[in-house]
């Protein structure tokens, strides 16, 4: 009986271990071709798609392997990572990167991942009939974090309709599933969406669409790709930022041009579900909002200083920044402008 | 007979009673809210078929067991340590009472940081998120083994191993298996989430679908994580059984 | 011993030596503490302090006087979902468990659900949460119940099941009724696993308080936790980390507190 049991433990031990072991990443075989560590957000939806395939196939055209990629879920947190050299090159928010490099992080943004935002202002139609309806404490309104660029733009926009967005019930929470789930649930008023993803919202009752950010501001800078001051140092990574910026000016102009490009991005990159599936006539709407419209893929990159300028002071109005930030300090446009250069 | 066909008949009807409710549930909330079961069960044809479900499932699990068993390997001895020795206990105690009540989201933005996004995050993760359950469950037995039972056995002229096989280990065997079970149970919820912050496997297939207007797909991949405790429960008492067959005997109900 | 020391024959003096350090639990755990922070003081140097703040920043935080009372006026109201979880949970899970432990029928028909759901994250069932709930204290309450209900509950039943059938065989043979038995003879011996999930129990429910905080409506802790990390200020971030565990620290003790007076007769030395 004893050794019976022994035996059981012996191989049991033995089982586990090896299924356990059995998982271990075997040792990466040394590349000949470099390939940036990147980290990007848990989810890529349409308007990232030109960005993240200049990460591939874009890269790849210019010498490099297809760029490593590592999804984080929130862009604090990505940002965070860069702050702590867990990645090379993240695509960060650009409010958290301004607040970090206040705190006195060594970082550099040096070009954008995609000029705006595709983001719309979804609200329960029922409770909100016009922007004075915010103004009722019990309409709230669901954001990510109070001080990111949606609440930003959404403080402009108010205020140009007479409302403060001060006395507005703003509630912070955290995952976009959250924050849809209580929207459809009667919780809040209102949620950001991307647009592309809000029929499936509007269809479940008497939702609409009532704010488009980009109708009032443009450009925007939300997105861009965000990199450790140090690491910037090294010839070799200045001139892979290069690279870097010379994909992603290609793809934007790319994807402007033609719309197959953009379709068949999508259809490989994009993380909704039936992605692969979309159809040309689903997605040409889409293309031509965010091409046209709202002009998100800047033929010339859209990475220039006096941009950072324009909205320094609306970020510092809305309380998310404090004023006197050195943007010299973080702001690097001279990787975007030789990538320019060097593709004319 | 009459007794295994009774312990396998209650079981169906507890599970059948659940899945009344959840489709009366369901009905009344709507596919958006919370999707009836007959919606579910739909969808989660449609889950099998892709495939991604089971493949990150698997995927996932292996990874998990190596936080695990480490949470095992390091949990049970400490524990046993804590409970028989006030000096363990004196040094550990705190340690313990601290991180057992650190909310594992709050550490996984710190871990990160620390451990990048790879298989070592995953894993301290569900190790950290293990570890104190099984140490705690085994401390309160190793706590009630008396002097007396010892005494006896040295009276007999046994050795420390002896004692320690004949006597701590049975006493503690009750202990051992719950901890287990339930540092299996914190495993796999640590892994989930892990995963969620980080995108990949099971988690990272939740975290995306939980973002999809139609919760019946997502309350498939949550009824696919209960089925697979149940047979990782299963498994674990039935092992136990194999090893401790004495001990059901003990047990006043049967 | 009247001390209350061990005392087991033929102990060599280096255990007798390790006993006496035994006997003195508070120095040795202040030591211990004193040694992890040295620790955390050296990691600190290779992380930089965006990570991993040193200890000495951290502290300052709870004295800063801008910091320091907003901290704890948060604490007071986390406190708030942290009671009523864990008390509703207790209040059902006890009875409950015990319950389905000591019925045959009631184990064998719910025990794979319990542990079914039991496996759940409850981060995955937030957003369910939210629509049932809301966004703010009902849902936080309703999240620390499910983080330790739970635990409590299997551990309460398997210590149901454990009771030794010689000891109930005991109290019947003396003509004690089924209630009779269940008073004398069951409840005693579930002293021990009664503190065991009580242990388990209030540690998921601070981990569960301020978990609440993080993922409804950020408020009190997880507000200030959120908004120091978004900031990029770690030292105010870890400060609200402490802080939690502080309070687990002073719940472990309580309850070690308790159980001392209880159960003297199960703890020997």
């Amino acid at each position: 009986m004893n050794f019976t049991r022994r035996q059981i433990l012996q191989y049991t031990g033995l089982g586990l271990g090896s299924a356990a072991l059995g998982s271990h990443v075997p040792l990466a075989l040394a590349q000949s071709k470099r390939a940036l560590k990147v980290q990007i957000l848990g989810y890529t939806l349409a308007i990232h798609i030109p960005a993240i395939v200049a990460l591939n196939e874009g890269m790849e055209k210019l010498g490099y392997s297809a760029s490593d990629m590592t999804r984080i879920e929130s862009m604090q947190m990505l940002t965070q990572s860069i702050v702590a050299a867990s990645g090379e090159v993240g695509e960060s928010d650009v409010v958290s990167a301004l607040r970090a490099s206040e705190a006195g992080a060594d970082i550099r943004l040096v070009g954008l991942v995609y000029n705006n935002t595709s983001q719309v202002i979804v609200v329960n139609a029922d409770k909100i009939k016009s922007y004075a309806d915010f103004k009722n404490k019990d309409n709230a309104i669901a954001l990510n974090s109070s001080g990111d660029f949606i609440y930003v733009m959404l403080s402009g926009i108010f205020a140009r309709h007479d409302v403060d967005i001060h006395d507005c019930t703003i509630v912070e929470v955290g995952g976009s599933g959250s924050r849809m789930r209580a929207l459809l649930g009667g919780r809040v008023a209102a949620v950001p969406v991307h647009f592309d993803q809000a029929d499936a919202i509007l269809k479940q009752g008497n939702f609409k669409v009532m704010v488009e950010p980009w109708k009032v501001y443009n450009p925007w800078l939300s997105e861009a790709w965000l990199v450790q001051g140090a690491w910037l140092k090294n010839p070799d990574n200045q001139q892979a930022v290069t690279d870097l910026m010379k994909a992603t000016i290609t793809s934007f102009r790319r994807a402007n041009d033609s719309f197959d490009y953009f379709a068949e991005g999508y259809r490989k990159y994009a993380t909704i579900k039936g992605a692969k599936e979309a159809t040309d006539d689903s997605l040409r709407p889409i293309w031509e909002k965010l091409s046209k419209e709202i002009k998100a893929w800047p033929a010339d990159g859209g990475f220039q200083r006096k941009y950072f300028e324009e909205l320094l002071p609306v970020y510092v109005k809305a309380g998310s920044l404090k004023p006197g930030a050195d943007l010299s300090r973080i702001v690097d446009t001279q990787y975007a402008a030789k990538a320019l250069k060097e593709l004319a | 007979m009459l007794n295994r066909l009774r312990n396998l008949l209650l079981p169906c009807l507890g599970i059948a009673l659940f899945l009344i409710v959840w489709e009366i549930a369901g009905r009344k909330m709507g596919d958006s809210l919370f999707a009836p079961l007959s919606s579910v069960v739909v969808q989660y044809v449609e889950l099998l078929r892709d495939g991604a479900m089971l493949g990150e499932l698997f995927i996932s699990l292996r990874q998990m067991l190596i936080g695990f068993l480490a949470a095992c390997v390091v949990g049970m001895p400490l524990g046993i340590a804590m409970g028989r020795s006030r000096l363990a206990d004196a040094v550990f105690r705190p340690w313990v009472g601290i991180f057992v009540v650190t909310s594992t989201a709050a550490l996984i933005p710190i871990l990160i940081l620390i451990l990048g996004t790879g298989l070592a995050l995953r894993s301290t993760v569900v190790f950290l998120a293990a570890v104190w359950y099984i140490v705690l469950t085994t401390y309160n037995g190793a706590k009630g083994i008396s002097p007396e039972q010892i005494a006896v056995g040295r009276s007999f002229s046994a050795g420390r191993a002896q004692i320690f096989w004949k006597i701590i280990l049975p006493t503690l065997y009750p202990y051992l298996i719950t901890g287990a079970r339930i540092g299996l149970i914190h495993a796999i919820r640590a892994m989930v989430m892990a995963e969620m912050f980080v995108i990949v496997g099971y988690g990272g297939l939740i975290h995306q679908t939980g973002m999809l207007v139609d919760t019946s797909s997502l309350l498939g991949l949550l009824a696919t994580l209960m089925i697979v405790s149940l047979l990782a429960n299963f498994l674990l008492s039935q092992w136990g059984k194999t090893l401790a067959p004495w001990y059901e005997q003990q047990r006043s109900t049967q | 011993m009247a001390d209350g020391s061990l005392q087991v024959k033929g102990a060599t003096p280096g255990q007798a030596a390790a006993m006496d350090y035994g006997r003195r639990p508070t120095l040795v755990g202040a030591l211990s503490i004193i040694v992890g922070l040295l620790l955390w003081e050296l990691a600190a140097t290779q992380f930089s302090h965006f990570i991993l703040p040193p200890p000495l920043n951290v502290f300052e935080r709870f004295i800063d006087p801008a910091f320091g009372p907003r901290l704890l006026d948060a604490l007071r109201l986390s406190f708030i979902q942290l009671g009523a979880g864990f008390g509703l949970a207790l209040a059902i899970a006890l009875p409950l468990g015990i319950l389905i432990g000591r019925s045959h029928t009631a184990y064998h028909m719910f025990n794979p659900l319990i542990n079914a759901l039991y496996a759940i994250p409850p981060v995955a069932l937030i957003p369910f949460l939210i629509i049932w709930f809301g966004l703010f204290l009902e849902a936080r309450i309703a999240l620390v119940f499910l983080m330790c209900f739970f635990d409590i509950l299997v551990i309460i039943i398997a210590g149901a099941r454990d009771v030794r059938s010689s000891l109930v065989d005991v109290g019947r043979s003396f003509g004690a009724s089924r209630a009779l038995c269940l008073r004398l003879v069951v409840l005693p011996a579930l002293t021990p696993f009664l503190f065991a999930a009580l242990r388990v129990g209030s540690a998921r429910a601070i981990n569960g308080m301020i978990t609440a905080e993080l993922f409804f409506a950020a408020a009190n802790l997880g507000a200030i936790l959120k908004r120091s990390a978004q900031a990029f200020d770690s030292a105010s971030a870890l400060a609200v980390v402490v802080t939690i565990c502080l309070v687990g620290l002073a719940a472990q003790a309580l309850i070690q507190a308790l159980e001392r007076r209880v159960l003297h007769w199960h703890l020997r030395a």
